[in-house]
């Protein structure tokens, strides 16, 4: 187990240079000579020359490279072009807000999906199956931005009931609840599918003959073979919560890492994207470690048989 | 295919219909700004109601899907294309090449793929081919994996051996006997995709990255309205309608797709 893990961090190295080498190709690509935009057009070329000298522009691409990772490893990404603030210390102010919003869309979406699912499953090929699956496909086929401003016109602002906009307890609901949708729907559809799977399963015919109670027969014997699936593809689907967010937290106007990226976008303030992207992949990548470390702990089979790779 | 599948594919077909012929057959220009009748109510006249510059949003949600479908389609197209060869080429061979183009696979993988998408549109010069070229870098990924995968399971069978026992020349083998057998399911899987390119393009050009207004894209009239979306709710309503209705009818298609696919 513990040399799993340690195997697996491992594997992180060549896939974090690998994601800084394409987002410092991304960097390099931007238009513009880096220097001028720093100097302005009318500096004159020796100001230009000692600028490219003092960001090292004029160095060859490899040892700007290795320059870049060494600040990255720094935690530095750089400053906004805009406010002059240090990246890093505005995403350190503001991730802690898009995790809120992640765990609370999650803490509806999983339970929500999970009983869809099992009803949808448990009822297969009847008028309820199909109306939830039907369900699962609109919450998956909806953008985002459009179910996000629908909510917002009908319970904020017709109905009053809940604050259009802005960063708190009360300002959470309506943004979570966007975010869920489509989490909604891919829980529930793989869960519906494990349902089915395992009903036929010997395990559970046996336990039914035994006369297992319901509940400890969906609750114990199908739920916990559901849980893995259902965590696989949160795991799968993480990257497109964190798209989300940016549509999500910038229709709410919620202060995350989400809207400092669109506001990044807007102003083509590049190292504000990039170092919210940058921080976005390593949350993503990490969130896959952590679900590939969960089927350990959960999964025996997967710790007993693995083969050893 | 379940029928659910075909009345999709009827609707999608009935969509494209309507977005390569409606706007010849509608009175107004997508373009034409008319002051007069700026933010007006659905009518019999405006059946959609017109925008914040009194353009008709029937005649925008026509003319603006030809744009969002195509980035879309061509997206997907290109994605599939650059994968198929990339899945091919690395299963066929192995080795070292297979190591490297899987290693890259991988990378991209780790990205989430929209976000991936925003940063490279972001340094592009803003036009509809932006989100074209965004969209097809992050999406061969997936294709080529999935495209990999099943040369590795068809590339020892005894009609690869019986092809090369005939003479048959490595690029022979792989452009006339691996190729063809990855084109039913490739081409299955890109069914299944469409619906969430067109979801991605939508993201894309709400978020103002690929087409420039004045040019109509689905994504891009939802945002230039959300500023009057408490008093004229349909400036919005019809454009989302429009992306959900047809990702919804690609989904349901991919579905279908799927379970012809599994059950191969």
């Amino acid at each position: 187990m513990g040399i799993y893990i340690i195997k697996k961090l491992f594997l992180l190295l060549p896939l974090f240079i690998g994601i800084t080498f394409i987002s410092f190709t991304i960097l390099k690509a931007i238009p513009g000579d880096p220097a001028i935009i720093l100097v302005g057009e009318r500096a004159s070329p020796e100001d230009i020359e000692k600028i490219k000298r003092h960001i090292g522009s004029n160095r060859d691409i490899v040892s700007q490279y290795g320059g870049y990772l060494m600040m990255l490893l720094k935690g530095e990404f750089g400053r906004s072009y805009y406010t002059q603030r240090r990246v890093i210390e505005d995403i350190a102010e503001k991730l802690p807000n898009t995790a809120a919003l992640a765990l609370a869309a999650m803490l509806i979406a999983v339970p929500a999906g999970i009983l869809f699912g099992f009803i949808a499953g448990l009822r297969q090929n009847t008028w309820i199956d199909s109306f939830i699956s039907g369900l699962s496909l609109t919450g998956l086929s909806l953008p985002v931005f459009w179910t996000g401003l629908l909510l917002m016109y009908f319970i904020s602002l017709n109905l009053q009931l809940l604050p259009p906009s802005g960063t708190g307890f009360r300002f959470i609901i309506l943004p979570s609840l966007t975010l869920a949708f489509p989490a909604i729907g891919s829980i529930s559809r793989v869960t519906r599918t494990m349902v089915i799977e395992i009903s036929s399963m010997p395990y559970i015919k046996t336990a039914i003959s035994k006369g297992v109670s319901p509940l400890r027969l969906y609750g114990i014997h199908m739920f916990k073979n559901i849980i893995i699936p259902v965590i696989t593809v949160i795991g799968i689907d993480f990257g497109s919560y964190l798209s989300g967010a940016v549509l999500t937290e910038t229709i709410f106007g919620w202060d995350g890492i989400g809207r400092f990226t669109f506001e990044g976008i807007m102003k083509r303030d590049y190292p504000v994207v990039m170092g919210c992207i940058i921080t976005a992949t390593m949350i993503f990548v990490l969130i896959n470690l952590i679900v590939d470390i969960m089927y350990h702990l959960l999964d025996p089979r997967v710790r007993f048989h693995a083969p050893q790779r | 295919m379940p029928l659910k599948g075909k009345i999709a594919a009827s609707i999608i077909v009935l969509i494209f219909l309507s977005v390569l012929f409606g706007p010849f057959l509608m009175p107004y220009d997508p373009y034409q700004i008319n002051l007069d009748e700026i933010r007006r109510p659905p009518s019999a006249e405006h059946p959609f109601g017109t925008d914040q510059k009194g353009r008709d949003i029937l005649a925008r949600v026509l003319y603006g899907g030809r744009i969002s479908l195509a980035v879309a389609l061509t997206a997907t197209a290109i994605s599939f294309i650059i994968g198929f060869l990339t899945g091919t080429i690395s299963g066929f061979f192995g080795g070292m090449i297979d190591l490297l183009l899987m290693a890259l696979v991988d990378l991209l993988m780790a990205f989430p793929s929209l976000l991936l998408a925003m940063a490279i549109s972001v340094i592009l010069p803003q036009n509809i081919y932006t989100a074209v070229i965004a969209l097809s870098l992050v999406g061969w990924a997936p294709f080529a994996r999935l495209i990999r995968g099943y040369v590795l399971t068809i590339r020892d069978e005894y009609f690869i051996h019986a092809a090369r026992a005939i003479g048959c020349s490595e690029t022979r083998v792989l452009i006339r006997h691996i190729m063809p057998q990855c084109l039913y399911l490739g081409s299955m899987y890109m069914g299944m995709k469409i619906g969430g390119f067109i979801l991605s393009e939508s993201a894309l050009s709400f978020l103002g990255l690929g087409a420039q207004p004045p040019v109509p894209t689905w994504g891009g009239m939802i945002s230039s309205s959300r500023a009057y979306m408490l008093s004229d709710p349909w400036m919005i309503l019809f454009p989302g309608l429009a992306i959900g209705i047809t990702a919804f009818c690609f989904n349901i298609f991919g579905d279908s797709l799927q379970q012809k696919a599994t059950s191969l």
